[in-house]
Order: structure tokens, then C-alpha cells, then sequence
């Protein structure tokens, strides 16, 4: 599943993760940290629509 | 005009302007900015709006003696700086053109070109050297758009900040700054706050001595106004003390009790009230508004079982903005159904620490007796403080001031030489340091006050917020003349031979009595300190978190008679008998208060 940063159009896609920002691949997006934000724009998960 | 020996100034006043970025009144015009740097090589920073491409190009080529330029550097791709490049390119067909990788890819789509073959792209910390002067590029992602950079030249210390610190008016309005940049912050910035903060910590560890955005004027003094500022701006604070009442009225009867409702805040000694009838005044300033001030009414009436649309307009102009940290207040009407307070209300479900003042206002058609008195709640409310600093107004019998004064929540444990004590104050004070000292006052009426009166020790047991209502229950609803209060505990003792407990404290100390005070109804204990022990992280439980978060609330729903205010116990009846003494905490009948 894919979500995307509604402000900045960065995208999350759960079978890839963010390796690079510490989110291994697979990792769900509600598995994520509340305090997860967008590495582009800094967006909390509250703008992230999939 | 000149910013440095080497900065000039390029960019164009719009007076024709009827709508900035198709949406905002700008009576004064708009400045598009532009700024040449001329080294060994020269850069010109950003584009202008695309009816003033020919007098931008005059203005460079005026600025640079008629030498082409080697770069453009384009911080923001939104039309009105960027709708000249291509114009630029042809102009000097040597430039290259220097950007982030996201504009790029906006210039394709906004021009079909995205210059492959004459670009530079450019990320966080990528710089540019001119000569004298190295730019140093920053990501500002979400101010407001996603391709912005701003850039820092540390030869003069200037941040090229892009949209970040611009305001409406074209530079030769003679008006103050922070109106009109607030308005133009709210209306087109302020949804994105937390990017906003990001970039001033950015810009927090240059040196910086000037600020040339591409709206409003270049900022060179007193920056840490304008830094300040952005910063309340942007972290949804507040900036002036008022309240801002915003209505809509369709035959006049809302806006009667709207200036009911101003008249009683001004009387009550509110230092700025400001009234703005959404429907006729500009809306980007009824915005801005609702962001300087800290308190907000709304005002409005039932429409087609919904709200008046001015109304409905500016709350999402607001909500959309991340409206937060505030206070509300509604006033609704309605003929026959009034339920606009209601749909008012459900607006800002999603937004964050937003207090509603109760009760509602409520006008049927138009002001009753019970709008009237909702006013005077309202406005006693909303001018709590004011009321309090005033002189003519203020109580100045408030007790319930003492019960501001904050505590932690200690056991105090002592031996009487057959058995172990203890209880629970929150009178515990450390009085001074050199040596350390700490008072210990306590009633009388404890036992405790009789044992540590004799044997001049005690320990004193620092509770956690982990502490469960059953410690307080053990060691401050029984006695310990009576009853042996450490049933069920496992006790630890400290060198002086008291006990400590085992869990929910997070330190302990061991006192020595060296001075009583007798108070009367209390004693007071001055002690030095011995054996000293920190248990643990947790955050010591002050009186307060008791009140709020341990005591349990009693249990009074639907029964007639008095409550316990110390423990909660209920006594159902008529009367409470004069000797009551309270079978839970023991505790007596001026303890008690009637159930409401």
C-alpha cells in the first residue's frame, strides 16, 4: 500500500519502508511512530492519505 | 537601489493588481522582488510576474552595466516569480539556470522545458561560488510550495528568503509592516506552521544582517522583531491580548447582541475587542485576525440547517489553517430550529487544544433575557484576568488563591517505639542550603505530630505520579493510634531505623528535628538532613495531579445529601449532623459540602 504526504506529494510505500530514514522495508504505515514526519516537509501522519 | 556594493535591487511595483494570487484585496498593489549580485560572475535572484518581463530585463541590464548575467537562480516556481524565465533565457542565452531538482521538474510542466543542457540543480547545503560572494542554498519544502530554496550569501550576510518574510503592497506604500504581513502570512503561509519552524531553526545558525524576500521591503535592522514574529506566526501562538469577535447578522438582531456582547468585554476591562462582520469586510484580514488574538467569538445564525456562509467560509479558511491553542465562544440564532452552535463546534473537531467557553448565546429570532445573562457569563469568562487586574473589579478576597500554591505529596514516616507510622502532607518545604534544611509542618491532631515531637526523626517519602489512591488511603484515611497502617506493605528501613517504602515514591530523606515552631493548630518541624536516596525517574505527584488524576470523583450522581470533599464518602439525608465524623477518612462535618 502506498500513502502519500498530502502536502508535499512524498510518497510512502510499505513494501519498500524508508530504509535510510530507519523504517525497514514492510513496515506498515500504521506501524509507524506517531511522531513519524515526512523527511521532505516535516508533515505529522495526519497528512498522509493512501 | 542598492542593498550592498555588490546587491542591487531589480524587481517591479504592480499597481494594476486586483487580486494577488486570484484571491486577496491588495489596495496598495504588490512588489514582485528581484535582486542582482554582481562579482566575477553575477547571479540574479528569481523572475517577476509576467507582465512586467520588460522592465525587469531594463532594470538588469541597467544594474549590471549591460553585462549578461551568468545565472539565474530561481528559488520558487509560482507564477508570479517565475513566469520570466524563458524570457531571461533568451535574453542571455550564456546563463544557466540554477534550481532545485522539484523545480525542474515544475518548469517542464508549467513550460515544457526544463533545461537540461544549461542547468544546475541544487539541494540542501549545495553552493555557489561567484567570486567574492558564495551562495549557499537551503531547503525551505512547504514554504509554501514544495521546490522552494532560499538562499544565504555569507559575504554580506544576506538570506534570500524567497516568500518567507514578504508582505502585500508594492514598495512605495507608506504603511506598517506587520499588518499587512500578517495577512499576507496567514492567508498564504499559514497552513504550514511546523515547515515554517523548520526553516527558522535553519536560519537560526546563519549570521545574518539582511533579509531580502520577493514581496515587501529588503529588511535590514531590528530583525529579531521580524524573527519573532514569524516565529509566534508559525508556532500558532498567540501574538496580542484581545478577543475578536467575528458575525454574520441578516437583519441586524445577531449583530445587537454582538455589540451587547463587545460593550460588556470593554467594560470588563478587555484591552482590544475587535468586531468584523464577515460578510462585508475583507476576509484574508478577519483571518489574520482570528490568528493574532488569543480568544475568538463566533457569531452567527441557522441557515438552511446549517450556518450562515460567511461564517462557514471563515472557519475553514481557518481550520484549513491549522487554527489552534485557543479559546471559543459561540453565539448562535435560529427562528425556529437554531442548531448553528452545534455545526459551529463539530468544525473544529480536528483541531488541536481548542477550548469552548459554555454557555452558548442563544437568540431566538433576536436578544431575550437569556441571551442577556449568556452574555454576562460569557463576557465574565472571557475577562477573567482582566477583571482580576483591574482595581475597580478585581476580588480581592480570592482565597481560593492559596489553593495555587503548588506541593509535591510526601509520607512522613516515624516509630513511636513500639510500632511504625505514618502519614501524608503536603507541607514539606526545603528552607535552606547552606546547610540544607528542610520544615515539615503538621496538625496537631496526628499522631505523627506527637511521635516526631518525642523522637525528633522522621523520614519523608517523595510520592511518584505512579502512586495509586490506596496509598493515600492507608497512610491518610485511618489512624495511626489505632491501626497498624503498613498491614500489607513490605518495609525497608533507612540507617536511622524508619521505614521507606518499597514503591511509588521516587526519594527519600532522612531528617533530624533541630527547631519546632508551634502554630497553634499545627507544629512545624525544622530539620537537617541525613540519609538522602533517589529511588527513581518519575516525576514527583503534586497536589494538583492528586486532584486531577488519583482521587476518584464521588459518586454522587442522582443522590440527595452531603459529600465527603476529602475522600468522597457520600451521607444521603437531609441534614448532616453537626459530629458527623466521616467513617472513610474520619474527617469532620466542616469537611462536607452539599451534593448539587
Amino acid at each position: 500500500m502506498k500513502y502519500v504526504c498530502k502536502l508535499c506529494g512524498w510518497e510512502y510505500d510499505e513494501e519498500l519502508g524508508s530504509p535510510e530514514n530507519g523504517i525497514a522495508p514492510g513496515t506498515k504505515f500504521e506501524d509507524l511512530p506517531e511522531d513519524f514526519a515526512c523527511p521532505l516537509c516535516g508533515a505529522g501522519k495526519e497528512e498522509f492519505a493512501d | 537601489m542598492n542593498i550592498t556594493s555588490d546587491i542591487k535591487y531589480v524587481g517591479v511595483n504592480d499597481h494594476e493588481i486586483d487580486l494577488f494570487e486570484g484571491q486577496y484585496d491588495v489596495p496598495n498593489g504588490m512588489a514582485y522582488n528581484s535582486y542582482v549580485i554582481a562579482d566575477e560572475k553575477i547571479a540574479v535572484m528569481d523572475t517577476v510576474d509576467a507582465r512586467f518581463g520588460h522592465e525587469w530585463l531594463d532594470n538588469i541590464s541597467a544594474a549590471t552595466n549591460g553585462k549578461a548575467p551568468d545565472y539565474l537562480i530561481v528559488q520558487h516556481m509560482e507564477p508570479d516569480h517565475s513566469a520570466n524565465i524563458a524570457t531571461f533565457l533568451k535574453a542571455y542565452p550564456k546563463a544557466t539556470v540554477v534550481s532545485s531538482q522539484k523545480a525542474f521538474a515544475m518548469m517542464m510542466n508549467f513550460f515544457g522545458e526544463e533545461y537540461e543542457d544549461r542547468r544546475i540543480v541544487v539541494g540542501e547545503g549545495s553552493t555557489l561560488s561567484l567570486g567574492k560572494h558564495t551562495l549557499t542554498f537551503v531547503t525551505a519544502p512547504m514554504v509554501h510550495w514544495p521546490e522552494v530554496i532560499v538562499t544565504y550569501d555569507a559575504a554580506d550576510k544576506v538570506l534570500f528568503s524567497a516568500d518567507g518574510f514578504g508582505k502585500f503592497g508594492a514598495l512605495d506604500a507608506d504603511e506598517d509592516w506587520a499588518c499587512e504581513a500578517r495577512r499576507y502570512y496567514f492567508g498564504i503561509v499559514g497552513k504550514y506552521g511546523a515547515q515554517v519552524q523548520a526553516l527558522l531553526k535553519k536560519a537560526a545558525a546563519l549570521e545574518i544582517e539582511k533579509i531580502c524576500p520577493l514581496h515587501g521591503p529588503i529588511l535590514t535592522e531590528n530583525l529579531g522583531y521580524y524573527l519573532g514574529l514569524y516565529n509566534t506566526w508559525s508556532s500558532y501562538g498567540v501574538e496580542s491580548e484581545g478577543i475578536m469577535i467575528a458575525y454574520t447578522s441578516v437583519y441586524g438582531h445577531t449583530k445587537a447582541a454582538v455589540e451587547l456582547l463587545a460593550e460588556k468585554f470593554k467594560s470588563k476591562g478587555c484591552p482590544k475587542v475587535v468586531v468584523c462582520d464577515l460578510a462585508r469586510e475583507d476576509m484574508a484580514e478577519a483571518v489574520e485576525d482570528a490568528f493574532r488574538y488569543g480568544k475568538l467569538v463566533l457569531a452567527t445564525t441557522t441557515y438552511n440547517a446549517d450556518i450562515f456562509p460567511f461564517m462557514r467560509t471563515f472557519i475553514e479558511h481557518l481550520t484549513e489553517r491549522g487554527y489552534q491553542n485557543r479559546t471559543i465562544a459561540l453565539m448562535e440564532n435560529g427562528s425556529w430550529a437554531p442548531l448553528a452552535a452545534k455545526v459551529m463546534r463539530s468544525m473544529f473537531e480536528n483541531s488541536k487544544n481548542i477550548t469552548f467557553v459554555e454557555p452558548v448565546m442563544r437568540l431566538t429570532s433576536a436578544m431575550n433575557d437569556l441571551t442577556k445573562s449568556a452574555i454576562e457569563e460569557v463576557s465574565d469568562e472571557l475577562c477573567k484576568e482582566y477583571l482580576a487586574r483591574q482595581d475597580s473589579t478585581a476580588n480581592k478576597n480570592d482565597l481560593k488563591a492559596l489553593f495555587n500554591i503548588g506541593y509535591g505529596l510526601y509520607v512522613v514516616t516515624s516509630n513511636d517505639g513500639k510500632k511504625d507510622n505514618g502519614l501524608i502532607v503536603n507541607t514539606v518545604t526545603q528552607v535552606t542550603n547552606t546547610p540544607n534544611r528542610i520544615a515539615v509542618t503538621i496538625n496537631k491532631q496526628n499522631y505523627s505530630h506527637h511521635v516526631i515531637k518525642q523522637t525528633g526523626k522522621m523520614n519523608i517519602n517523595c510520592l511518584s505520579v505512579d502512586a495509586p489512591f490506596s496509598v493515600f488511603e492507608d497512610f491518610g484515611f485511618k489512624s495511626g493510634r489505632n491501626v497498624d497502617k503498613f498491614e500489607g506493605w513490605e518495609k525497608y528501613r533507612s540507617d536511622n531505623g524508619l521505614v521507606f517504602l518499597p514503591k511509588y515514591i521516587n526519594s527519600f530523606m532522612s531528617l533530624t528535628v533541630e527547631q519546632y515552631v508551634d502554630l497553634g493548630t499545627h507544629g512545624m518541624f525544622i530539620c537537617s538532613v541525613g540519609e538522602a536516596r533517589v529511588i527513581s525517574d518519575l516525576e514527583t505527584m503534586t497536589y494538583t495531579y492528586y486532584q486531577k488524576n488519583v482521587k476518584p470523583k464521588p459518586q454522587t450522581e442522582g443522590k440527595k445529601g452531603f459529600v465527603c470533599k476529602v475522600c468522597g464518602y457520600v451521607y444521603e439525608g437531609d441534614t448532616l449532623p453537626d459530629d458527623i465524623v466521616c467513617p472513610l477518612c474520619k474527617h469532620g462535618a466542616a469537611d462536607f459540602e452539599p451534593i448539587k
